[in-house]
């Protein structure tokens, strides 16, 4: 590396390449989000919550986040196999388990939530771009999550760390870390490490990673705001009929309702459930991911009335705030000894509809 | 599928029958129109060839590898090819990551046989050295959106990202092959393209969008140049009358000289090199 900290294709040690970022660009899933990672093209699709094939897989208290990572055969230099192969399938894992982290499957028993990635450019750093694409495309499906997560790789390219590594630099570096960190909760969901780090590199590594993760977090927030804005647009809300900073603001304390969510289901009593209308639509309004055919204005209605009457709906919704014990893992029903006998009729109502195919 | 769906699709079959009977389809298309075509090419830098294609929502991305094989022994002389397509998990909620489904491995084999029998790759141009060396061109294609009709955009695809392939040139040295900087395009020999007509009760139309082809009865695809029929496949359970065949066959040329006018007007630079 010279004087001016160049390298080979131009940037500093600490400069991301250039990241783009797009939401709701495929139409069929329930949220997409397309990444330009330098030369990186990721496309994410989500699906769910949903059934869940097979049935013996699924949890009676929580969703299964299931990502599915894939390379296209044209995304290399050279010819890749179609079938996964055991890298594809290891990163489809680790991914699967950091956004279990991260995601608030609780609201969800016995769901899917499948998050399709594919690279279809790759150029180094494809399993943190996936990332990138995955958050987007969560948040854009309006799944609850405890905080929008980024990722990238830092390593050592001439001995010296460098963040966002290019496939050029990957290839002659002699360190990598890729990262998934998500910077509100301070929570690290993935961490491999290849190569040779003395401890100061790591340290210096790690947190250059996660200060690049800090700004691709914003660019996510920037891409969601941006469709946000596209919708009020189209259907003609002028900017003083909402204010979308204060929902945007993450760092607002006021607005985090996500965490109370998170904290009410925490404790698991009756008491506290919020229903999983409230949680949608408070974090659909945190992520600003709003769905299109929901009129902004009712939206926001429905979202203060929903938060508001928390306490009331907790009967007609009590199923999803009953403690794992209570729930026979496989037949689907509450179990027989239960004292409270309306609760009861209730939950098999919502299990007789859940169990249905 | 529940029965719910299925009660709700016969219903809506029976709406989409009485409107073509009036020549009315749901987005006010005639029977032989298609949706708006989009194509975009050169987008994977890691490909000799790429585009993406969208016809209305329904979108395909698709990369052309060229690859140095050693020939089937019964071509020396013969480069070869093959068009893959995976019905990916992003387009749509029904589709499965894993091994390659019927209907998926389907539509590749139609989209091989339209490039394939079109020749409109010149097989022995990718001859480096007979009988030892060639090129092989890998074909893939990925569904991206799937709104219906994925075969006419599987063949178009193919056909812009082969249009805009840009070849690595080699040299043969004491039956070496070096790989050189330079690139040279290559060159198309016909334009094939196919269109399907889906069956609906006793109506043919083009194009069908999802809701049309799930209640579909049958379909059948064909392959053109802009002198042969090249292809063929009829799918779909029910059958088709046999006079009907020649009138969908015209209907489809009459069809496909309006597409592939589209498709020059998208991709400037395709020429094609008749003999």
């Amino acid at each position: 590396m010279t004087e001016e900290n160049l390298r080979p294709d131009g940037r500093t040690a600490k400069q991301l390449r250039e990241l783009k970022v797009e939401v709701g660009v495929l139409d069929r899933a329930d949220g997409s989000s397309k990444v330009n990672l330098g030369k990186n093209l990721v496309y994410a699709s989500v699906f769910g919550p949903r059934e869940l094939h097979p049935k013996h897989s699924s949890k009676a208290n929580k969703a299964n986040v299931r990502i599915n990572y894939r390379m296209a055969t044209f995304s290399v230099v050279d010819y890749k196999r179609p079938f996964p192969s055991r890298r594809e399938k290891e990163i489809s894992k680790v991914l699967s388990e950091a956004y279990e982290s991260v995601v608030l499957t609780k609201f969800f028993p016995r769901s899917a939530i499948d998050v399709h990635v594919e690279i279809f450019q790759s150029d180094g750093g494809t399993r943190t771009a996936a990332s990138i694409a995955i958050t987007a495309a969560l948040a854009d499906a309006g799944i609850p999550m405890r905080d929008l997560t980024g990722g990238i790789a830092a390593g050592i390219y001439q001995d010296q760390v460098v963040l966002d590594l290019s496939g050029q630099e990957d290839m002659k570096g002699t360190g990598d870390l890729p990262l998934l960190y998500s910077p509100t909760i301070d929570e690290v969901s993935l961490f491999q490490l290849d190569g040779l780090f003395t401890f100061d590199q790591f340290k210096e590594a790690f947190e250059t990673a996660k200060s690049g993760i800090i700004q691709i977090v914003k660019v996510i927030q920037d891409a969601l705001k941006e469709k946000y804005l596209k919708i009020r647009d189209e259907i003609g809300i002028s900017s003083d009929d909402d204010d979308l900073n204060e929902v945007m603001v993450h760092e607002d304390e006021d607005d985090s309702i996500n965490v109370e969510v998170t904290n009410s289901v925490d404790t698991s009593t009756p008491e506290t459930a919020v229903t999983v209308e409230a949680a949608e639509i408070t974090t659909s309004q945190e992520t600003g991911a709003m769905e299109s055919e929901n009129s902004q204005e009712t939206a926001n209605e429905s979202a203060t009335v929903q938060t508001n009457n928390v306490e009331e709906e907790t009967v007609s919704n009590a199923w999803y705030s009953v403690p794992s014990g209570q729930i026979k893992p496989m037949g689907g029903k509450p179990s027989d000894d239960n004292e409270d006998d309306s609760d009861s009729i209730l939950r098999d109502i919502e299990y007789s509809n859940l169990s249905e195919d | 599928m529940s029965d719910f769906e299925q009660v709700a699709l016969t219903i809506e079959k029976e709406y989409i029958k009485n409107l073509l009977a009036s020549e009315r389809r749901l987005d006010g298309r005639t029977k032989s129109e298609f949706r708006e075509i989009k194509i975009e090419t050169g987008i994977i830098g890691t490909a000799q060839g790429s585009s993406i294609v969208s016809i209305g929502k329904t979108k395909v991305i698709c990369g052309v590898k060229a690859q140095i094989g050693t020939p089937y022994p019964d071509s020396p002389n013969k480069g070869s090819l093959t068009v893959g397509f995976e019905a990916s998990p992003l387009s749509a909620p029904e589709h499965r990551s894993g091994p390659p489904q019927d209907h998926a491995i389907e539509i590749a084999r139609v989209t091989d046989r339209l490039i394939r029998e079109s020749e409109c790759v010149d097989l022995e141009s990718l001859c480096l050295i007979e009988g030892e060396k060639i090129r092989t061109l890998i074909i893939d294609i990925y569904s991206l959106d799937d709104f219906g009709n994925l075969i006419d955009a599987c063949g178009i695809a193919a056909l812009a990202a082969l249009a805009t392939t840009q070849l690595p040139d080699v040299q043969v040295e004491n039956g070496e092959i070096i790989t050189l900087d330079t690139l040279s395009p290559l060159k198309l020999k016909s334009f094939p393209i196919s269109i399907t007509s889906y069956k609906i009760g006793d109506f043919y139309i083009n194009d069908a969008d999802l809701r049309e082809e799930l209640i579909s009865d049958a379909r059948i695809t064909f392959g053109t140049t802009e002198t042969h029929i090249v292809s063929g496949q009829k799918g779909g359970q029910s059958g088709i009358k046999s006079n009907h065949i020649l009138e969908i066959l015209k209907d489809t040329i009459r069809a496909s000289a309006s597409i592939r006018e589209e498709i020059k007007k998208q991709i400037p630079t395709l020429k094609i090199f008749t003999n």
